[in-house]
């Protein structure tokens, strides 16, 4: 029925990215260039008493030295709590304090060791548990005079940032209907996004005082709305440019470097500055993947049916929580799981510590609470004697039934998934180690998540057809590696009947490509592909009526076709979109209309807040993608490695544009699920992260990858562009679940925290024989 | 970074009068990999850097049926890992250069340099020790040969003067039937440091053991040697007293890798594969 929707086209950045033609930032040279670098905070919690810049500012070659005094106003996208560089106190090991631009990196870096910063050490708070306590030190004091968004609820006085409840049915009525209760506790260790791009910014001020950034960024005009606020400019001064994103995963989501690079250009005029992370600083100083604490409690009937429960979310935000807060928010509106439970009561918190800001992370909270939700779901089933794969098809969401935010649902999935999975991985089939000392298990898990958004942000789109039928693409959609050029591209093609090779996409400038909110919330195929449409529904429109004119019919009776437009009735009569393109030219020689540029706009329809006392609300999200994942491990019992065979995927996509990214993204989520499961944390002690490298900070490599049969399950969301959604974070959330759930299937023992790493396997394998 | 000079000597005299003049101040750049990290944490800080790659002697890779196998310092991981003559007649150095880091890091990486960092967990050294290589060591003095348990002193710490510098490594022939392994065990399967290392070597019935990674240096597992060589029949079972000798052989750390305990654990059955995979190649 699609000519270019639905098909494995070829990705369009794929030839510069192979042949190492694609410049990132830190490619970038300009004349005249100035290097910066940080100077961080040695203290998780500190008072500065003192910064003394003179000695740097002496070096020759310096140019520029600023500390939090040059960027004093605080900025956030949902909770206003953070500097550029810190002000009154410093709150985690690595936080900024200074920064220098000079005509070298190695003076930069020279500079940096000549500022003495005196402080004055404060106590310090390192896990959510300590941090709520009532004596607990305060992480930011000022937390009551913080703006934030609406939606968020912090409470001041407390290192609580953001309390989001959910409060549905009688959660007392229905654990006394219950016929067993359970309560489970689990956690996950922070961990790193780990980019093949280390973060990478240059500012350059010009003397209008207009400010450029280029930046590894996923979202130009979020990061362009945070630099207005912080350095009080109008947004028509910033103009923020993303060349290209080497890898986000969600921690290029937020500013980073920019509000660093931007005040030391401001102090150079003219000149660019850039700042670019080395890997340590970039898996210190940058977002990364908060740690969560999961408590819950299960009441269940004796036919499988959970009638209540009962959720506590600790996140370890870090020391701001500008993003972390909406993390601990989406927890929260999807705190059950994808089951329908009447009755439940959830508590979400983000909390302060002395560590590593928490930031946007693949899955934005799914993957967390899901090996909570996914491994209590087979602890439960396994007391009550059920087998796990039918108690996920009891207590599934069916059609029209209810989320916990009391959103009734329809066109679900979950249950095509599961049955999928089920069948792909051999479900209740033992198959044989394949030696001695080797034993093998079988997991499943299942999944949701929506995009974690405010209600109403915004996509739009541009197309400018040339007058040789080819078009350009204007969005801010940034491809990050899920190739969204691509399907944006495809999207554009089928509207417009141009070929994708014949439509150029041009993204990532603020100056020039039209609004998009963030690049984030696996919502760009979705949000920009509806505006994609529509931009390209509109080029049509006009394009239609110049084309009635031409032919003299009506455009009713018109219709695209293989870059014309063509006669319904008599196929011969046609005009091709060429000739259409910069307007109409008459018989006479006058022209009509001009140049055919089509533009779209687009919001998630009716999405609307949520109560503050019970999170209840119709639809609180724009649409839910639903998934599930089973695998097969084998583990060595005698060292406690854990080998993952194969995984079977399944997720209800609605419609994949590309299947083939589609699969590979999937692919590519199941092997980042796969670190997080058996390798992956970021190893802390009082703060001081030890393991700020590749040497010690394990990332799956190619050999770990296992056999892995992807399914796309295709049905609509019908305000889906051709029903799609969107699947780029719920690729990884069931991995780790599954594979612990697999654990409990070969070794009849429980692992309730992240990661399932060999030694600490061996570890509850020999504990269990004693 | 800091400022360096660099120099490329053309012979072993020009190598030893630069090395000689600066001293602790210069440092030998050869494949780079570990020299390069260090540099750029500051770790050291060499006023010159003197690559030997260009001196001639450094390059050979040979073997002669009376004195066994040179492997000069300058020849690559990735050059050991293919070398035909390597994987005949001793194939558990092939199998332990291919355990280091990447195949790009291969590329550059080179057995004398992995032996000259002195790492605890270098790859390549335990395999080295229980073949009873020597260090092959240049000066104005002459040519000296040095045992590998003597060569290398401590955590980065070896035996070699200013002045001095390691044209290769001499491994003696072996004759006889033999048999050798390396097991490495690591967090993830490919492109990683040991936690823990096993070499194991028998010759006509006579064992020699080396454990990696479990003391500051390499060790030789004189008791589990001992207990092995008066075995009859190898396996899981008989093993068992020469893998708890292992244990009390090594004083293993805890670090960000493995605690201590599981140190001990792994030395266990790392022996174990590390025997019982040197009796597969015995012949």
């Amino acid at each position: 029925m699609y000519k270019y929707v639905g098909k494995d086209v070829k990705r369009v950045d794929g030839l510069d990215k192979v042949t190492g033609y694609t410049k990132y930032v830190d490619d970038i040279k300009m004349p005249g260039m100035l290097y910066a670098k940080i100077k961080k905070s040695p203290y998780a919690h500190a008072k500065i008493r003192k910064i003394d810049t003179s000695k740097a500012e002496a070096l020759e070659g310096v140019k520029a030295v600023i500390t939090g005094a040059d960027v004093p106003n605080r900025v956030g996208l949902y909770l206003e709590d953070k500097t550029f560089l810190a002000t009154d106190k410093v709150r985690f090991i690595g936080e900024p304090v200074a920064a220098v631009a000079a005509v070298t990196p190695e003076i930069a870096e020279q500079a940096v060791e000549l500022i003495e910063v005196e402080y004055e050490e404060l106590p310090s708070v390192f896990t959510a548990m300590d941090a709520i306590k009532p004596d607990a030190p305060l992480v930011h004091e000022n937390l009551g005079e913080y703006y934030h968004g609406p939606i968020f609820f912090p409470k001041p006085g407390t290192n609580i940032s953001n309390h989001y409840k959910i409060r549905k049915g009688d959660v007392e009525k229905g654990f006394a209907e219950a016929d067993y209760i359970m309560e489970n506790e689990f956690y996950v260790p922070h961990i790193q996004h780990a980019p093949i791009e280390n973060h990478s910014v240059i500012a350059l001020t010009e003397p209008s005082g207009k400010v450029t950034v280029w930046s590894a960024c996923q979202s130009p005009y979020a990061v362009r709305k945070a630099l207005s606020v912080a350095f009080n400019l109008p947004l028509h001064k910033v103009r923020v440019i993303s060349p290209a994103v080497g890898g986000g995963f969600g921690g290029k989501a937020g500013t980073t470097l920019e509000g660093i690079t931007i005040p030391l250009s401001q102090k150079c005029v003219g000149k660019p500055v850039k700042l670019t992370f080395t890997r340590e600083e970039d898996m210190i100083c940058s977002f990364v993947r908060q740690g969560c604490l999961a408590r819950i409690k299960t009441g269940v009937k004796k036919d499988g049916r959970i009638v209540a429960e009962e959720n506590t979310f600790y996140w370890e935000g870090g020391a701001y929580t500008e993003y972390g807060v909406n993390i601990s928010r989406a927890g929260g509106y999807a705190s059950t799981g994808p089951y329908d439970i009447p009755n439940v009561k959830a508590d979400s918190y983000c909390v302060y510590t002395n560590q590593p800001v928490g930031g946007p992370y693949r899955g934005f909270g799914m993957s967390e609470i899901h090996f909570a939700i996914e491994q209590n779901l087979d602890m439960v089933a396994t007391q009550m004697g059920m087998d796990p794969v039918e108690f996920r098809k009891i207590n599934a969401i069916k059609e029209g039934g209810h989320t916990v935010t009391g959103q009734q649902l329809y066109n679900v999935g979950i249950t095509k998934c599961i049955e999928a999975v089920e069948k792909d991985i051999e479900w209740g089939k033992k198959s044989e180690p394949s030696g001695p000392n080797k034993v093998r298990g079988k997991g499943i898990a299942c999944m949701y998540k929506a995009p974690s958004m405010p209600n109403n942000v915004a996509s739009s789109a541009v197309i400018k057809i040339n007058e040789d039928g080819t078009a350009n693409l204007l969005v801010t959609a940034m491809d990050i590696g899920q190739g969204s050029n691509t399907v944006l591209a495809q999207i554009a093609a089928e509207e417009l009947t141009i070929p994708v090779e014949k439509i150029s996409v041009v993204t990532g400038d603020t100056d020039i490509t039209p609004y998009e909110w963030q690049t984030v919330a696996s919502r760009i195929t979705y949000c920009a592909g509806n505006a994609v449409k529509k931009a390209a529904q509109d080029a049509k429109e006009q394009m239609l009526k110049l084309a009635s004119i031409a032919l003299g019919l009506p455009a009713e009776y018109l219709e695209f076709k293989d870059e014309h437009v063509v006669s319904k009735i008599y196929p011969d009569r046609k005009i091709s979109i060429a000739s259409l393109a910069l307007g109409l030219e008459m018989p006479d020689g006058s022209g009509v209309h001009g140049p055919i540029i089509g533009r779209g706009s687009f919001i998630p329809p009716n999405v609307r807040n949520t109560d503050k006392e019970t999170g209840q609300g119709d639809k609180p999200v724009a649409f839910w993608t639903f998934g599930a994942q089973a695998v097969e491990i084998e583990i060595d019992t005698e060292t406690g490695q854990i080998e993952v065979i194969k995984v079977a995927a399944a997720y209800d996509v609605g419609k994949a544009i590309n299947p083939q990214l589609c699969k590979a993204q999937i692919e590519g989520g199941i092997v980042q699920g796969i670190g997080s499961a058996l390798l992956e944390q970021q190893i802390m002690d009082k703060g001081r992260v030890l393991n700020p490298n590749f040497v010690d900070y394990k990332i799956p490599a190619v050999s770990d990858a296992p056999e892995m049969i992807v399914r796309i399950v295709e049905v609509p969301e019908e305000t889906g562009p051709y029903g799609a959604r969107g699947v780029g974070e719920p690729a990884m959330v069931p991995t780790a679940p599954a594979i612990a759930n697999a654990v409990y299937d070969a070794l009849g023992i429980r692992i309730n925290s992240l990661p399932l790493s060999a030694e600490k396997v061996l570890k509850a394998i020999k504990d269990s024989q004693k | 970074m800091n400022k360096f000079q660099y120099v490329k000597p053309a012979t072993l005299n020009e190598a030893a009068d630069i090395l000689y003049q600066n001293g602790d101040e210069a440092s030998i750049l050869n494949g780079g990999t570990d020299l390069l990290v260090r540099m750029r944490d500051k770790m050291i800080k060499p006023k010159v850097v003197v690559d030997v790659k260009a001196i001639p002697e450094l390059k050979e890779l040979k073997y002669t049926e009376e004195e066994g196998l040179f492997i000069g310092a300058v020849v690559t991981m990735n050059e050991i890992v293919c070398s035909d003559i390597i994987l005949e007649k001793y194939k558990i150095l092939a199998e332990a250069a291919h355990e280091v880091g990447s195949y790009q890091l291969r590329n550059r990486a080179t057995m004398t340099g992995n032996v000259c960092n002195a790492s605890p967990s270098g790859d390549t050294i335990a395999p080295l020790y229980v073949l009873s290589a020597n260090i092959k060591i240049f000066s104005k003095e002459g040519i000296k040969l040095v045992p590998i348990d003597d060569f290398i002193l401590g955590v980065r710490k070896i035996a070699l003067k200013p002045g001095e510098i390691v044209v290769g490594i001499q491994i003696p022939p072996i004759k006889g039937k033999n048999g050798g392994s390396y097991y490495k065990h690591s967090r993830r399967k490919d492109v990683d440091l040991a936690t823990v290392g096993v070499a194991a070597f028998c010759n006509e019935g006579r064992w020699k053991i080396a454990y990696a990674a479990v003391a500051p240096t390499i060790l030789r597992g004189y008791k589990a040697e001992e207990i092995l060589n008066k075995l009859d029949v190898i396996d899981d079972t008989t093993l068992i007293p020469a893998m708890d000798a292992a244990v009390e052989e090594i004083s293993p750390i805890s670090d960000v890798r493995a605690s201590k305990e599981y140190r001990f654990d792994m030395i266990r059955i790392s022996l174990k594969r590390a025997v019982l995979a040197a009796l597969e190649q015995y012949a």
